[in-house]
């Protein structure tokens, strides 16, 4: 008797526990429903002194204009583009430098790795001005070079795959060896495909890194058609700050990738973070 | 959160101690040697180009007027440092950077911890759901978290005003604008710091926590006397990580208000992209930077020794 009354209170508890959290879940969103409801209503009537809170969807027209007022889709393939290539290369590099620091011992290693981590600490806006100042230099201003080669090296890129590859027993890289495998060998057909959900913890967070970059696409390119979605979003709302049914569009669109990206790789993400923290 | 491999065999060693013994095995072992050797050899010279280079000119443009729009660069010693501590507008966006920095690293750990430990409850139902519902702020690109809040919180048709029935222009009132910055980086950061926590949570040694129950220790005593120390290097980690990337802060407020109104939102992040970007000024620029990146090592210096401290109470 006393223990089914302790199983349904804990019904109730575990029912009012699980109503509270997707509550908060729900406030957490709710600018994205906001902007993407509102994203289908004419700029009139998100202004307008509507009754409700959420505009009612009528149109599709800030879509269909977005394209012709700022030509969306070249700045969406532009960041896709490069945003993908430095992923794979910023994915790939990290995973070497993370194999070469977890599985090979040489003098001065932890010193090197520690001295590697501490560039994490070094503020951007520090190392921006000297780097601008080379690109300028080296003529790579108005490339996608100046986007993709100064920030090749990951620290924290080499940090992840240095935890997830410390766990991969030794033995399995010894019989490896045994059979004949070089090391070039073993990274390609051992290390890199056991790791695979630090590959994909990695490589959403890059890609976002990339794809969320603002400052340095804006001040190294400045053909308008070579631009970056973020800066081009930015540029777009301060000329036109006043269509905000084609900025929600634009905005709505903006976020998307990274959306369906996670929602692909989600669980192999969640493991890699997971297994990075072990 | 590293620990030492000193113990464990190493096929590496193995590797090269081949290359002494026979010369059968010769090709194999340079090979070897070549790809280690190949790794780090490129791995040094980018850095030198990339990290060692750039810091060491922003040390060097620190002690110059350097303007790169005209090609000057010339030594003028201490007068960019000078310059910059007789401002007073230095001083007032070191205070507000250091309060912004602080106060969303705390929200973002509380907010992180509290939703981690909701989630890790066996009580909730649709965890994963839950989980990637409030990882989705984390999820969006900066510039765009900083759109949608200038439009939330707009005095016009915002829907926060609209909510509560307000005209109030959060990002245009010199006391709102900070609390509102903090609120946007909090709201896009705390669901990274949950999944960590949530990562954390999972390692806590399952038999401390029922030794815990046992002795009758209550939910609150268990979560103060042995989830929070086991989970303590990640909180660590993360006020490090998050402190010395708000310092650095600067993108949504070019975005949302270049610094005002009047300098109530100029941080210094903000003040170096101004001096550097708008004035071409890259000597005082950089002298600002080595302010910061002094601040930044000192704060990591300080919280790492706690870290090692707190280590060595719990051995």
């Amino acid at each position: 008797m006393t223990s089914r009354l302790r199983r349904s209170r804990r019904h109730i508890l575990s029912a009012f526990a699980t109503l509270v959290a997707f509550a908060l879940a729900i406030v957490t969103i709710i600018p994205f429903l906001w902007m993407f409801d509102s994203s289908f209503a004419p700029t009139s009537v998100i202004l307008g002194d509507a009754d409700s809170l959420f505009p009612r969807p009528t149109t599709r027209d800030n879509y269909a204009n977005i394209q012709s007022q700022f030509d969306f889709g070249r700045l969406f393939v532009n960041s896709f583009v490069v945003s993908s290539i430095r992923t794979v290369l910023i994915v790939y590099i990290s995973a070497l430098f993370g194999f070469v620091f977890a599985k090979f011992r040489f003098r001065g290693r932890d010193a090197v790795f520690v001295l590697l981590i501490a560039t994490m600490m070094v503020p951007w806006p520090v190392l921006m001005l000297p780097l601008s100042d080379m690109m300028i230099r080296f003529q790579w201003v108005d490339t996608y070079v100046a986007l993709i080669v100064p920030e090749l090296v990951s620290a924290a890129g080499i940090f992840l795959f240095r935890q997830a590859m410390r766990a991969v027993p030794d033995q399995l890289l010894d019989s490896a060896r045994i059979d004949g495998a070089g090391d070039a060998r073993i990274f390609h057909s051992i290390m890199l495909p056991m790791c695979r959900n630090t590959v994909c913890a990695l490589a959403i967070l890059t890609f976002l890194a990339s794809w969320d970059a603002y400052l340095w696409p804006y001040l190294m390119i400045t053909n308008p058609r070579k631009q970056m979605l973020a800066v081009g979003l930015q540029q777009f709302s301060n000329q036109h700050g006043t269509d905000y049914g084609g900025m929600f569009a634009a905005t709505s669109l903006a976020v998307l990738p990274m959306v369906v990206i996670y929602a692909l790789f989600q669980r192999r993400f969640i493991e890699g973070m997971y297994d990075s923290v072990n | 959160m590293t620990r030492s491999d000193a113990s464990r065999p190493t096929p590496a060693r193995s590797g090269t101690q081949s290359h002494d013994v026979a010369s059968g095995l010769g090709a194999r072992a340079r090979r070897l040697f070549t790809f280690r050797r190949c790794a780090l050899t490129l791995l040094a010279a980018y850095c030198a180009v990339f990290f060692v280079y750039p810091i060491g000119r922003a040390f060097v443009g620190a002690l110059q007027h350097w303007n790169p729009a005209t090609g000057e660069a010339y030594w003028i010693g201490l007068a960019n440092f000078r310059r910059i501590f007789a401002d007073p507008l230095f001083w007032s966006s070191c205070g507000r950077t250091l309060v912004y920095a602080l106060g969303a690293t705390g929200l973002r750990l509380i907010i992180g911890l509290a939703l981690a430990l909701l989630l890790s409850s066996k009580l909730i139902h649709g965890r994963n759901a839950l989980r990637s519902l409030f990882f989705l702020p984390s999820l969006t690109p900066i510039v765009a978290v900083a759109l949608m809040w200038g439009w939330m919180f707009d005095p016009g048709f915002g829907l926060v005003d609209r909510l509560f029935g307000l005209t109030t222009g959060w990002l245009h009132d010199p006391v709102l604008a900070g609390p509102t910055f903090i609120g946007l980086t909090v709201w896009k950061d705390f669901g990274y710091a949950m999944l960590l926590y949530l990562a954390a949570l999972l390692n806590v040694p399952r038999d401390l926590v029922d030794a815990a129950h046992v002795d009758g220790a209550g939910a609150l005593q268990t979560f103060r006397y042995v989830t929070l120390p086991a989970i303590r290097p990640m909180t660590w980690y993360l006020a490090v990580v998050s402190l010395i990337g708000y310092l650095q802060m600067y993108v949504p407020i070019i975005v949302l208000t270049s610094g005002g109104p009047g300098d109530a939102t100029t941080t210094v992040g903000y003040l170096i992209y101004r001096q550097a970007y708008k004035l071409f000024d890259f000597g005082t620029a950089s002298a600002m930077g080595v302010v910061m990146l002094a601040v930044c090592a000192a704060i990591a210096a300080v919280l790492l020794r706690l870290t090692k401290r707190g280590e060595g109470e719990r051995r």
